[in-house]
């Protein structure tokens, strides 16, 4: 069964009613990334029941529309089959094939009682979520967390800054789960958000600066969670203080063969972890760096190679290679990636137009920017410092519409 | 840019601020006058914009015209289907 009913009291019903089943279910974020992985299933799904609301003039109610047969894909990774019982999550992959996480309810559960002792939960009057919960992140913290806790959840995934207002006064302390996004826009929007009890932030690195601008603004602590797709969450902190990452207690510190790996404390079972860590002690860390290759753009995640490999496809692309500017980070903005390329010959249009077919839509570029030459190294690569200079040169940071 | 592309339809005054808002607001590499005020401005035709681009606009018109757009709202969609829809909703609802 697909789920992809966007409420999350849908969604809810929709994983209960696959469990008694003994369902498997794939989340995603839409029909269009659930189609593509079924076709790359094997052996193929023969059948799959798509679960969505019924988005028909005055229907809200959830509906079980007919099976659906996938298209296969050609030239996609096979990836075995989904195993009964579990939930498939649905990542962008950091391979050019979409990838799948296998979770089991017990493992599911382990970290959001985690997150719960955590966070004490039961404290708070409701849950409200701009994450959609086919993200592990929104699954665990907008879902999971306040269901298992039995502490009421916002049925609606909120998206505007005013959407999340309104929601925020159905009760008097509210935990907001969110994104560095979604937050920054709700700080800038300048609306009055009261009676926040928690923020709870993840999917890509929080800066000090947006946390404490915040929490002088909501007057509620904000909470950053360390995790992915393939752990779930790991760890938290309180980012205003600039603190080490402080682990959930289903979890430990070790090392293996001298290099860092997460032991979950049920099963024993070891971890290594993507990110470049400094281990303090068996339940604190600190995070030094993120592998480099990996790009993340609201919260999906990318391989640069991967990205780069589909650009060079395209025929008539001499040469290209995407960039993820810093400056982005510094602002607060979303991190769009930008990218360069000589096509001689080929409109920039018709190069956005073979990019779509190939990757997510979330990593086109912004802009693409088409350039005589790219002076390459001997190797054939293009350093970061080529790239920097394309970016000074090209990629201005636009002007204000209302100045000019 | 492109030759084989239809010539998209003058912009009125209006349509043109909010264009230029949008350029700006997305980062698009167009001129607001290369978009077509019935272009969809989301999905796979058109502009192709996604989520992340309705929060930066949304954001956008907010600090500009104090327009605060709800995703509860069924006009959410509208709004957002094309420049046309997007001006003249900006243009009724604007407060400053």
């Amino acid at each position: 069964m697909v789920n992809l009913a966007q409420d999350f009291h849908s969604f809810a019903q929709c994983l209960l009613w696959a469990r008694r089943h003994r369902m498997r279910v794939l989340l995603a974020p839409d029909r269009q990334s659930a189609t593509a992985v079924l076709g790359s299933l094997s052996p193929p799904a023969p059948s799959c029941l798509f679960f969505e609301e019924d988005e028909s003039p005055g229907g809200t109610r959830p509906a079980i529309p007919c099976p659906d047969a996938p298209s296969t894909q050609r030239g996609r990774r096979r990836v075995k089959s989904l195993p009964r019982g579990r939930i498939a999550l649905w990542s962008s992959g950091t391979t050019q094939s979409p990838g799948l996480h296998f979770k089991s309810w017990t493992q599911l559960l382990e970290s959001v009682d985690a997150i719960s002792r955590r966070v004490r939960i039961r404290r708070f009057s409701h849950v409200l979520s701009t994450v959609p919960p086919y993200h592990l992140y929104g699954l665990e913290h907008g879902l999971f967390m306040p269901w298992r806790n039995g502490v009421p959840l916002y049925r609606r995934r909120l998206f505007f800054p005013s959407d999340v207002r309104e929601a925020a006064m159905l009760g008097k302390r509210p935990v907001l789960v969110t994104t560095p996004f979604h937050l920054r826009a709700l700080v800038e929007s300048g609306l009055t958000v009261t009676g926040l009890g928690l923020i709870v932030c993840s999917t890509a690195p929080l800066s000090t600066a947006l946390a404490r601008e915040s929490e002088g603004r909501f007057n509620a602590p904000v909470m950053e969670v360390y995790g992915s797709t393939e752990t779930g969450a790991l760890a938290t902190r309180r980012t205003v203080r600039e603190a080490p990452w402080h682990l959930l207690d289903h979890v430990r510190l070790s090392r293996r063969g001298g290099r860092p790996c997460l032991v979950r404390c049920r099963t024993g079972t070891a971890q290594f972890l993507d990110d470049e860590v400094e281990v303090l002690d068996s339940s604190h860390l600190r995070l030094l760096g993120r592998r480099q290759d990996i790009v993340k753009v609201a919260g999906r995640r990318a391989s640069l190679s991967a990205l780069n490999d589909a650009l060079l496809e395209i025929p008539g692309v001499r040469s290209g290679a995407f960039y993820q500017p810093q400056e982005q980070e510094i602002r607060g903005e979303p991190r769009r990636l930008v990218a360069f390329v000589t096509a001689p010959g080929i409109p920039e249009e018709s190069i956005l137009t073979q990019l779509r077919k190939r990757i997510d839509g979330i990593f086109l570029p912004r802009p693409l920017i088409v350039v005589k030459d790219i002076p390459h190294l001997p190797t054939g690569k293009i350093s970061h410092a080529v790239l920097d200079g394309l970016y000074r040169e090209h990629v201005a940071i636009p002007d204000d519409p209302a100045s000019g | 840019m492109t030759a084989d592309k239809t010539r998209p339809s003058p912009l009125s005054d209006w349509q043109r601020e909010i264009a230029t808002v949008l350029v700006h607001a997305v980062k698009l590499r167009r001129p607001p006058d290369g978009i077509d005020p019935d272009e969809p401005l989301f999905g796979d035709q058109g502009l192709g914009l996604d989520s992340i681009d309705a929060l930066e606009l949304s954001l956008e018109l907010s600090k500009r015209y104090g327009i605060q757009i709800q995703a509860d709202r069924a006009e959410s969609q509208e709004i957002f289907r094309n420049l046309n829809q997007l001006s003249l909703y900006v243009a009724q609802n604007r407060t400053r």
